[in-house]
């Protein structure tokens, strides 16, 4: 009898030594922390509390490279990139043309004439895709990464210049506003990556984004600069990573929708530009999607364009 | 159907003969295409392709030289020049100074310079570098991607088995001929990519 105890002793002993070797060997090191691992996770996460929108809709566009989005004056939707679409109220496409060229950004005006910035030119059309006019912007090396339009003058963001062409609707150049002028205290606008929006305020001031320095700046159509807002942190309420923010929109109070990458989020700001709420967290995006190009309709709602996912994604005040 | 006796006949000594002239043919061929495949394979180097780099910091640690025969190097014309360098400072630091505490690197040995406001330049001392690869991540999380790891061939054993291309999650450590020894991500292809001695 005691003979038998010892057997079955030994014999778990020897199971239990079998099952930490095992484990030792092939389950241990998946749980192993790594000393140079550098966790981002904690600087991604949102407070729920502070999202102030709902994503209520997404329309698929089916285009090899999308770079831009605008709404017209009838809540028309238009993407621009390889192609040039139109979408009516009910996102049903209106059109669908092929471009010569990629486009990077694009504007409607209240005449309905359709701005393209391209790599070195602007093109004009008509609503049924038709060329109008192109005249060439900036130099050979330049990239333009933003258009906005009022009733009289087209303004055009060259990130290769670092500054904004400003030309009549017919493509008579004018003027150049955002270059450094420390008499006038123009910082100057850095830019570290190819972003570089521009829109068009409602007291016919022209917000342009400074993305190294974090900030928004007003000027007026002769070049003067008004005012600028944003500060550089990595809280919510700044802007971080190597430039930001990327795009920008405004909503008919005047408040600010920006959009971010690095941490890709979209956030409303005040026409004074206080932090007020975020419409969408990065937890909505995919990893190292950058590039969310905005617009507003006439009812507030906001177009985000998803250029991984390949969407417009549609948010409205919860 | 042919019969044992339609065969040519062979003596013992002929067998013996031509056996052996034959070993040695297969001998010498044996031989021949070792040699060529070993010089073959001591032309190629070992390189990490940074598309595939997911900076998982085994580099550091089980590479046979000590510290890491891995560097981080800097891609200066991808460089933002940023003063707040996600690949500098630690996620969340709140002032921007160079004080310990605020360095992602654990070793220190990224140097921040002033250039003229608001930029910065960030170089990497080799000595300190242990290819951890925390910076990388940092850099291109936040910025434009312009720090990235390669095996440093001034530093590298290149032994037959690499220990980090072994345990690579990723798979992105391979073989590379001499002439792409960095396999480095820039926005000029002809860009000799180093860090600053």
């Amino acid at each position: 009898m005691k003979k038998e105890f010892i057997i079955v002793f030994l014999v778990i002993l020897i199971l239990a030594v079998i099952a930490f070797m095992v484990n030792d060997l092939f389950f241990t090191h998946q749980s192993q922390v790594n000393p140079y691992e550098l966790n981002t996770d904690s600087l991604k996460k949102t407070d729920s509390h502070l999202i102030g929108y709902k994503e209520i809709s997404q329309i698929h566009v089916a285009m090899d490279e999308l770079n831009g989005i605008a709404i017209d004056k009838n809540d028309h939707i238009l993407v621009a990139g390889s192609n040039l679409i139109v979408y009516d109220q009910n996102y049903k496409e209106l059109q669908n043309c092929k471009l010569n060229e990629v486009s990077n950004c694009l504007t409607v005006s209240s005449g309905n004439e359709i701005f393209l910035g391209m790599q070195t030119h602007i093109e004009v059309r008509n609503m049924q895709c038709k060329l109008l006019r192109r005249w060439k912007c900036g130099n050979t090396e330049s990239v333009l990464t933003g258009i906005a339009v009022d009733d009289e003058n087209v303004f055009v963001a060259d990130a290769e210049a670092r500054l904004v062409h400003q030309y009549d609707l017919k493509g008579k150049f004018i003027n150049n506003m955002g270059m450094e002028d420390t008499l006038k205290g123009v910082p100057g606008i850095i830019i570290r990556s190819p972003f570089f929006d521009v829109a068009m305020g409602r007291d016919d001031e022209i917000w342009m984004v400074n993305p190294g320095m974090y900030q928004l700046e007003a000027f007026d159509k002769k070049g003067n600069m008004k005012s600028s807002w944003g500060k550089q942190s990595e809280e919510i309420d700044g802007f971080c990573g190597c430039c930001n923010p990327t795009h920008i929109a405004l909503l008919s109070n005047g408040s600010f929708v920006s959009s971010e990458k690095a941490i890709p989020r979209v956030k409303i700001y005040s026409q004074t530009g206080e932090f007020q709420c975020i419409v969408a967290g990065p937890n909505q995006f995919d990893e190292g999607t950058k590039g969310l190009d905005l617009a507003v309709d006439s009812k507030n709602k906001i177009y985000v364009l998803d250029p991984v996912r390949k969407q417009i994604r549609i948010f409205e005040k919860k | 159907m042919n019969s044992e006796k339609d065969l040519p006949i062979i003596s013992r000594r002929e067998f013996f003969r031509k056996g052996m002239q034959w070993s040695i043919l297969l001998g010498l061929g044996g031989i021949t295409v070792g040699l060529i495949s070993k010089t073959m394979s001591d032309k190629t180097i070992w390189q990490i392709d940074t598309k595939k780099c997911i900076q998982c910091g085994r580099c550091a640690t089980n590479c046979i030289k000590n510290p890491s025969a891995v560097k981080c190097f800097h891609g200066y014309d991808l460089c933002g020049y940023c003063d707040l360098c996600g690949g500098y400072f630690k996620p969340g630091t709140k002032i921007l100074t160079t004080a310990a505490e605020n360095q992602l690197c654990p070793t220190a040995a990224i140097n921040r310079k002033f250039i003229e406001e608001p930029f910065f330049e960030y170089d990497i001392d080799k000595k300190l570098c242990i290819g951890c690869g925390k910076c990388v991540k940092g850099c291109g999380a936040f910025g434009n991607g312009s720090l990235q790891l390669q095996i440093d061939h001034s530093l590298c054993d290149n032994c037959n088995e690499c220990a980090i291309a072994r345990d690579c999650p990723s798979n992105a450590i391979s073989r590379v001929l001499p002439k792409k020894a960095y396999l480095m991500q820039g926005l000029r292809a002809h860009n000799e990519w180093k860090n600053k001695l």
